[in-house]
């Protein structure tokens, strides 16, 4: 009895040069996914550790569904079975940087010199810092 | 999906995978939501226990009991956090072994890191290599800025097995793109150790909950027996560490303190230097050469790629000496660093795994301009000190400096003198050829009767870069040079031929192992008009043309070594020399200057051209025996004389140059290194029995 699983991060859709350099990279991608499948597949889960966007606004996280359809499709080809159940964290590149001068964006950066905002930042789900952190996360929750 | 709940924070969840009876639980936390901005955040994230339990339902410890098996995803390793972010997850997420196993991403770099701190449950992690990882940057070329973006793609498979009622094991499989022939490649990683198959040793784990396998009998088990089985290994075995950067380059890190010791098999001896560097990067290779080379104590223990043997494979070549490496040099750049490099593979990846063993040191020099996070060496002082500023940003005579730094790091480190036999300078050139403008002809061929005979020699023209000030790149030009030459033909010393043999000569009273001597082409009167102190270092004499003996003359006064055999000399009966009880090999250098004193076509004092360290050197036996003139010799032969009356007046006429120097000088630092000079030559006058 065993679970595999595909372990991706830091993909970064929409970063710069991106549209260029990765085909190729992808269609190598797909080529290795085959040979490594006759060793360590077929794959139960696709476990992604953040980054899969660039900017974390909600058209980046519609191409990186592009990407994860066709990857599902690649596997698929290698072995038609279930497909792989994917799973994943958000990075510090999955969140729309909030204005800097917001003065609550000023007192989450100061989070480690004053107590004050980690202790209203846990006990309120309400307060003003989780709407900050709620809103810039908000094109990868919707994804 | 079944089993999913979301969390307290955006991404935060649990998810609960089912099969074949067995429960994987798999926990994702946001460590991420602080990232707010550009900037450091390393130690500085946060992460609450409270995620943890909003994600689980209520209790985060009841809901991992109800899995065989759990797994942990963040985007950060833990370095990324904070102290208190740090204590929560150790203390109060990832406790009592829960996870069997914590990935993440974020650096771009693959790293597997197993802990157990204090006897507690070890705890593991798994950080990926960016599937598509893109760095900027730029860097300034001749002037020119480029744009460069470093690539860092890879992934990784894994497997949980779960191998009895109460034990599993993980597997890992990370993969990591590799330039080969210009063209992105998928291979196993080399930034991990895995001895079969291209994954790791099975890393047992202990389950969370007792496994009984559906259908009740062993069949996975015995499935998961046969894997082990087929790759040769016990599945109960201890894993076996792979680097362990705890950072978000690849930053070594202690071993596991509850590995099973292992003792290395007994390698081969390791004495070599090893120079490892890009092809790109060969200019700087060739500097570097030859700053070690010049040193005895290193000459024969430099080995780098330009040593291997035709015919033979270079793989195996480079595999079997980096094991022999007693220190691996790397000249960092963004080739030397780029995935595809030849280097990395063979030499680079396994000189890091040496050197976390602590079996050899690594002395990288940041030559070009590259970022150094993420690199293998990030965690790493580059021998160009903080901040490794790359040598090309410096001026020339830096970059000497910081070559020259380098080997004596290299001789710290293996335990050599770095004044021993050490040259002053880090020549890049034999001979500085100083001439007036008007006789850029001749000294043009000189240079190339030199070039012929494998010398290279500063010739202006060749090196003098258009658009740049000369001044200060021919004083460059002499102390890149071992060897000063002053040409002088029918118009005498030009206006900055005088400059330069001025500064040639002060150059000398500084580092009295480079010659200085003047040189005299066709056309030269009879008695050169010469400053006094380049005088008495006597001259070369070519006025007849570039003959063969008078070019050997010239090349021993540049390298100090004498070319062709006794028999061959002009006038050098060998017999004769016998003849003389022996004296000449006592006298060595100084009969020479006696014996040629007479000999028409050789005008040359070979006394100030032999490095004057040699004149108090006893010869070695073979040297070449100095020819003797067979007519009589004016001063040596007499049985009364001082043993070296030449050398000591020499040494005399330094001393008194030296005492005037001294007295004109207001240059502290000058008159320290006069006033060395003046006690040297003391010394010496003392040791030729003569009372300075």
């Amino acid at each position: 009895m065993h679970f595999n699983w595909l372990h991706l991060t830091d993909f970064h859709q929409g970063l710069r040069d991106q549209d260029w350099l990765w085909p190729n990279m992808q269609e190598e991608f797909f080529r290795d996914l085959e040979r490594l499948h006759a060793k360590a597949g077929p794959w139960d889960l696709i476990l992604f550790t953040g980054d899969l966007s660039n900017r974390g606004n909600p058209q980046e996280f519609v191409r990186f569904e592009q990407e994860m359809a066709k990857l599902r499709g690649r596997l698929n080809q290698i072995a038609p079975g279930p497909e792989p159940l994917l799973l994943a964290v958000p990075g510090n590149h999955d969140l729309i940087r909030p204005a800097a001068k917001d003065p609550l964006v000023k007192l989450l950066n100061r989070w480690g010199e004053d107590p004050d905002v980690a202790e209203a930042f846990w006990n309120d789900g309400a307060c003003g810092y989780r709407q900050v952190i709620d809103t810039a996360f908000a094109g990868y929750t919707s994804w | 999906m079944p089993g999913y709940r979301r969390g307290l924070l955006p991404g935060d969840f649990s998810a609960t995978i089912d099969k074949d009876g067995a429960r994987l639980g798999i926990l994702g936390l946001n460590t991420a939501f602080l990232q707010l901005a550009d900037g450091d955040y390393q130690g500085r994230l946060a992460l609450h226990a409270r995620q943890f339990h909003g994600a689980c339902g209520d209790s985060g410890p009841d809901w991992a009991r109800q899995h065989h098996a759990c797994l942990l995803l963040t985007h950060h390793s833990p370095v990324w956090l904070d102290r208190d972010a740090r204590g929560q997850l150790d203390g109060q997420i990832a406790s009592y072994g829960r996870f069997a196993l914590h990935l993440c991403g974020h650096a771009h770099e693959t790293a597997l890191q197993q802990v157990s701190e204090g006897g507690t449950e070890t705890r593991r992690q798994f950080q990926g290599r960016s599937l598509c990882g893109l760095e900027h940057y730029q860097e300034i070329r001749d002037g020119r800025v480029q744009r460069k973006v470093d690539r860092s793609h890879g992934y990784a498979a894994g497997r949980l097995e779960l191998t009895s009622a109460d034990t599993g094991n993980l597997l890992l499989w990370p993969r990591r793109a590799w330039k080969r022939r210009g063209q992105l490649e998928l291979i196993a990683e080399p930034d991990v150790v895995l001895p079969v198959d291209e994954h790791t040793e099975p890393i047992p784990i202990k389950l969370l909950q007792p496994f009984r396998a559906q259908g009740g009998g062993p069949g996975h088990g015995q499935a998961i027996s046969a894997v082990t089985h087929d790759i040769g290994l016990d599945a109960s075995s201890s894993p076996r560490l792979c680097r362990m950067p705890d950072a978000p380059g690849p930053t070594p890190a202690p071993t596991d303190p509850q590995a099973p010791a292992t003792t290395p098999p007994a390698g081969p001896e390791r004495r070599l230097v090893y120079l490892s560097y890009s092809h790109q990067d060969r200019d700087w290779h060739r500097r570097l050469r030859a700053v070690l080379d010049a040193h005895p104590a290193l000459k024969d223990r430099i080995w780098d790629d330009t040593k291997l043997r035709a015919g033979r494979s270079v793989t195996q070549e480079i595999r079997a000496h980096v094991p022999q490496a007693r220190v691996m040099i790397m000249l960092g750049s963004p080739d030397y660093f780029a995935p595809g490099c030849g280097a990395r593979e063979l030499e680079t990846l396994p000189a890091l795994a040496d050197w976390q063993r602590g079996d050899l040191d690594i002395l990288w020099l940041r030559v070009r301009g590259h970022p150094i996070a993420g690199t293998p060496v990030a965690d790493i002082m580059a021998a160009n000190g903080p901040g490794a500023v790359p040598l090309d940003s410096l001026v020339p005579d830096a970059q000497d400096a910081a070559l020259r730094h380098l080997r004596d790091q290299v001789l710290d480190l293996i335990g050599a003198s770095p004044a021993a036999g050490t040259p002053a300078t880090a020549a890049r050139f034999h001979c500085f050829l100083s001439h007036n403008s008007s006789d850029k002809p001749r000294v043009r061929e000189l240079a190339r009767a030199l070039a012929a005979r494998g010398l290279n020699p500063w010739l202006d023209e060749e090196q003098l870069r258009p658009g740049l000030p000369w001044q200060p790149l021919l004083e460059q030009g002499i102390r890149d040079s071992a060897a000063v030459a002053v040409c002088i033909a029918a118009d005498g010393l030009g206006p900055w031929q005088d400059a330069e043999m001025q500064a040639a000569l002060q150059l000398a009273v500084r580092n009295p192992s480079q010659p200085v001597m003047a040189v005299l082409l066709p056309g030269a009167p009879d008695q050169p008009a010469l400053p006094a102190f380049l005088a008495v270092r006597g001259w070369v004499d070519l006025r007849g043309g570039l003959k063969a003996d008078g070019l050997d003359r010239l090349i021993w006064g540049i390298t100090g070594q004498r070319l062709g055999s006794p028999a061959a000399w002009p006038g050098a009966p060998a017999a004769g020399a016998q003849a003389r009880g022996g004296a000449v090999d006592e006298q060595s250098a100084v009969q020479v200057v006696a014996a040629d004193t007479d000999a028409d076509a050789w005008k040359v004092d070979c006394a100030a051209l032999v490095h004057p360290t040699a004149l108090a050197q006893p010869k070695s036996p073979d040297q070449p025996t100095p020819p003797v003139h067979p007519t009589p010799l004016p001063q040596a032969a007499a049985p009364d004389a001082p043993t070296y009356p030449r050398a000591a007046a020499i040494w005399r006429k330094k001393l008194d140059f030296l005492l005037e120097q001294e007295a004109l000088s207001s240059n502290p630092a000058q008159r320290f290194e006069i006033a060395e000079q003046i006690a040297e030559c003391r010394a010496k006058l003392r040791e030729l029995g003569v009372q300075p």
